[in-house]
């Protein structure tokens, strides 16, 4: 069976000035599938992200978002996707209601959708006890729970996650990947980037990045195959290390 | 319209948490009122004079007299020589020093032109210009007594009689210039630095990323964001308004609504222009000095401290760029000279296009790609 591609990227050039932020990528995602990005601080994940977000632009590429052509509808590409970044973008002096209230609008969902929805995602999140708590107040990893959940309320086709558990533990993130694959199997893609090597283990698919160029793309289960590696640390190390010998 | 709605209740909400701006944004601006109204004043004060008086006669201790007896004048001291008076000029001790030659009382008996001198602390132009003014009003008339002493019969030969009156300031109240002044700050501020700071705020702490992925139209993040200060603009005008008329009871000859119609736009102008500043800034520190740059230089320009037709004529020009100079002028006639929505068609429309001009720069101005 011919599986639905939900990403298409061809020749993805972003250079600023005589500096190449992304070299001649192409890919595609499936629909459903967990993506990942991983590769170094300066790899170029992030700015190839944003591209795909439609808040920066390529010198050149074709890209191709939810069979909506890049070029020509970037606007209404951005109502099929949620988005969430590595610097944690919710309001912090909102209250968990507020943001759910403000991100729902924004995203044209009518006054009862969102109060349903506000009371659902919580209810699964157990935290409707903290519906009226500032935002700012919370631990981190709660924050990045609301903060998936917030950009997947709108039900979007695709959510990408630009590092989204910085700064957090092993366990944290574990309980956050709980709630990816819960999105996945709804049939939501994943697109992540990542420089945690449990993260990567965590993905269906795996593209690595150095340079601003994909090194290779495989499942990590592949890719330690080929690399005759025990872990994706070990598969990381092995492929930047022969690109710099 | 209801996606600007959700802006518009965030905005309100976050500005109503943070207790601190909020008072600053209540407390500042009348305190600003308040204080200002006194302090922001050109009259001529008390001014402190000495004398050094080397005639020592009769008619110099008469002219001496004359003029300590003025309300605005009081005299210091009496000084032996030039130099000595001239160290009380150096220390700011008095702002006029009067000096009386000798054979003054001679010369003048004589017809022999007798002279006088005044040194006079010219710092302040302004007041220096009527310290002079005024002394020569006060030894004017002491001439004119002496001279008609002598020869009565030239009482009435030949003099001018001219009447005054000054309309629409007739105390020449300096509070009364100043007031409406004050209140363009007041709700310039709000629109100028607060909105401007709110702006870049969010993009400092990232959260405008968050808004930029969304399909938001750019005109309805600027409307949201300008709506909610529009509104805290007009009610703080309101305030100060009332302020001015109960608390100091300043004139509000013209209508109200007339007035209040014209600072609407004119707000939807100034916030503009703070939202176009901070979408061209990339830190608080950026837009500050921006802010602070054109606040600076359009509130001296538009004519708050002194008229502006005293200023080269090239400001006339620049003036037609300048949002507070729209309404600086208006706000005068409305409130000191009663004029009617009439008198003020052509700046209104000029305003209002100016306005329109403005926010779609701002709306163009915001990027939601980098």
């Amino acid at each position: 069976m011919e599986r639905e591609v939900v990403i298409e990227v061809k020749n993805l050039y972003k250079k600023f000035g005589n500096f190449v932020a992304n070299d001649n990528l192409s890919f595609k995602v499936y629909k459903g599938e967990i993506y990942g990005f991983l590769g170094a601080n300066g790899a170029g994940k992030t700015t190839a992200m944003k591209i795909l977000c439609g808040i920066s632009l390529p010198t050149s590429g074709e890209v191709t978002i939810a069979h909506l052509d890049f070029n020509k509808y970037r606007e209404k590409i951005k109502l099929k996707i949620g988005y969430m970044s590595q610097k944690f973008s919710l309001y912090d002096d909102l209250t968990v209601k507020e943001n759910f209230r403000f991100f729902g609008g924004i995203y044209r969902m009518s006054r009862a959708q969102i109060k349903e929805a506000t009371v659902r995602l919580l209810e699964s999140l157990d935290m409707m006890s903290l519906m009226d708590t500032i935002v700012g107040s919370l631990p981190v990893g709660w924050k990045q729970k609301l903060a998936f959940t917030i950009a997947n309320m709108h039900s979007p086709e695709i959510v990408f996650l630009d590092e989204p558990t910085g700064g957090v533990d092993p366990l944290t993130r574990r309980r956050f990947w709980e709630l990816i694959y819960q999105a996945a199997n709804n049939g939501v893609t994943v697109f992540v980037t990542t420089h945690y090597m449990d993260e990567a283990e965590y993905c269906n698919r795996l593209c690595i990045m150095n340079d601003g160029k994909i090194i290779v793309e495989n499942s990590p289960k592949e890719l330690k195959t080929i690399y005759n590696a025990s872990n994706m640390d070990e598969v990381f190390l092995k492929i930047v290390n022969r690109k710099h010998s | 319209m209801r996606t600007i709605f959700y802006i518009i209740q965030k905005e309100f909400i976050q500005i109503f948490r943070d207790k601190a701006l909020l008072s600053l944004m209540i407390i500042a601006p009348f305190a600003q009122l308040v204080i200002l109204i006194y302090a922001a004043n050109l009259e001529m004060g008390n001014v402190n004079f000495a004398v050094v008086d080397y005639d020592k006669t009769q008619t110099s201790s008469k002219l001496v007299n004359l003029m300590s007896a003025s309300p605005f004048y009081s005299l210091i001291d009496y000084e032996n020589s030039i130099d000595e008076a001239q160290t009380l000029l150096t220390r700011g001790e008095v702002h006029l020093v009067v000096v009386i030659p000798k054979h003054f009382e001679q010369d003048l008996e004589e017809s022999n032109s007798p002279k006088l001198q005044l040194l006079i602390d010219a710092v302040n132009g302004t007041t220096a210009f009527l310290v002079n003014n005024y002394s020569r009003y006060i030894i004017g008339d002491f001439n004119e007594d002496i001279v008609i002493q002598r020869y009565p019969e030239a009482e009435n030969m030949g003099k001018i009689n001219c009447t005054y009156s000054y309309w629409y300031n007739d105390l020449l109240d300096y509070k009364i210039f100043m007031f409406p002044g004050l209140l363009v700050i007041l709700v310039s501020l709000v629109g100028l630095f607060i909105a401007a700071l709110n702006f870049v705020k969010e993009k400092e702490l990232g959260n405008i990323t968050q808004i930029n992925v969304t399909a938001i139209k750019k005109y309805q993040f600027i409307a949201g964001k300008l709506i909610p200060f529009w509104i805290i603009g007009i009610v703080e005008f309101v305030i100060g308004l009332f302020i001015g008329k109960f608390f100091f009871n300043m004139p509000f000859l013209g209508s109200f609504w007339t007035l209040l119609l014209y600072t609407s736009i004119y707000l939807i102008c100034v916030l503009s222009l703070g939202l176009f500043l901070a979408s061209i800034s990339h830190s608080q520190q950026q837009v500050m000095f921006f802010t602070f740059f054109f606040f600076l230089t359009f509130i001296i320009l538009s004519g708050i401290f002194t008229p502006i037709e005293t200023m080269p004529s090239w400001v006339k020009y620049v003036n037609y760029l300048n949002p507070f100079a729209y309404l600086m002028k208006v706000i005068r006639m409305i409130l000191l000279k009663g004029s009617s929505f009439y008198n003020i068609i052509p700046d209104t429309i000029c305003l209002t296009a100016y306005s329109i001009m403005m926010f779609f720069i701002a709306v163009f101005s915001y990027k939601k790609i980098s």
